[in-house]
């Protein structure tokens, strides 16, 4: 199995940094990447254009490796549960 | 800042903006400052959240992200309730289908609604006004 590659993104998740977001994931997903970790320790605010961008990501390498979040604040891990998504992604 | 016009109005303020990403995160800023000022007993990452929905879908799927077309945002506070008002120059609500993700699934759609309940607000569509109405259960400090 690859090693992990790590993003942080240093911005707010939202409809206008999303597609940065997207990008990024994207450019590692055709490299190959199967184990991505979003590091959310600058991330204080999701909304669901972002998590949107989550879901696709995940939806593509899930079968080798759920996509992985780590440092997630309480108050985004509480969306993540509204959406039941934390029963999808890996979260740490 | 993107430029968005404020209204006073009574118990509350109205944003105006056009449809464009940057505005809805300053709006969503000066919201949030506006409602913190009121010492409302609500936490801004809830209300950043709803309002990040709300906003953005106004201007992508109300007015189809065309920057000519505005939205209005308006934000009061009752004795115990506040509201949100959200209206953009789309076709009327009434024709459109808000959808709802069947939660069980891991599909990129239909997670705002979802969201909104979960953040403790109601959500409902007036049609005579042809805007998205939001409420929730507040305490106002009085420290």
């Amino acid at each position: 199995m690859s090693q992990a590659i790590t993003i942080q993104p240093d911005y707010d998740i939202t409809v206008s940094k999303s597609d940065t977001l997207r990008d990024e994931l994207l450019r590692h997903i055709q490299a190959g990447e199967k184990h991505i970790v979003i590091d959310f320790s600058s991330v204080q605010i999701i909304d669901s254009t972002g998590l949107s961008v989550l879901i696709s990501a995940h939806n593509t390498i899930k079968e080798e490796h759920p996509l992985e979040l780590v440092n997630v604040s309480d108050d985004i891990k509480k969306l993540l549960a509204i959406t039941r998504l934390d029963k999808h992604f890996k979260i740490n | 800042m993107a430029n968005v016009k404020i209204s006073p109005q009574k118990n509350g303020m109205t944003f105006e903006f056009h449809s464009d990403y940057k505005a809805v995160d300053d709006t969503v800023k000066m919201c949030v400052d506006y409602v913190h000022k009121q010492k409302i007993n609500i936490s801004d990452f809830d209300l950043s959240t709803v309002l990040h929905e709300v906003l953005a879908n106004a201007v992508k799927h109300g007015n189809g992200n065309d920057p000519s077309k505005k939205v209005w945002c308006t934000v009061c506070m009752g004795e115990d309730l506040l509201h949100i008002d959200v209206k953009d120059e789309g076709d009327p609500l009434g024709k459109k289908k808000i959808t709802k993700r069947n939660l069980d699934e891991c599909k990129p759609h239909g997670m705002g609604v979802h969201i909104i309940e979960g953040l403790n607000f109601t959500f409902d569509v007036d049609l005579d006004t042809n805007s998205i109405k939001l409420t929730r259960a507040i305490e106002i400090n009085t420290n």
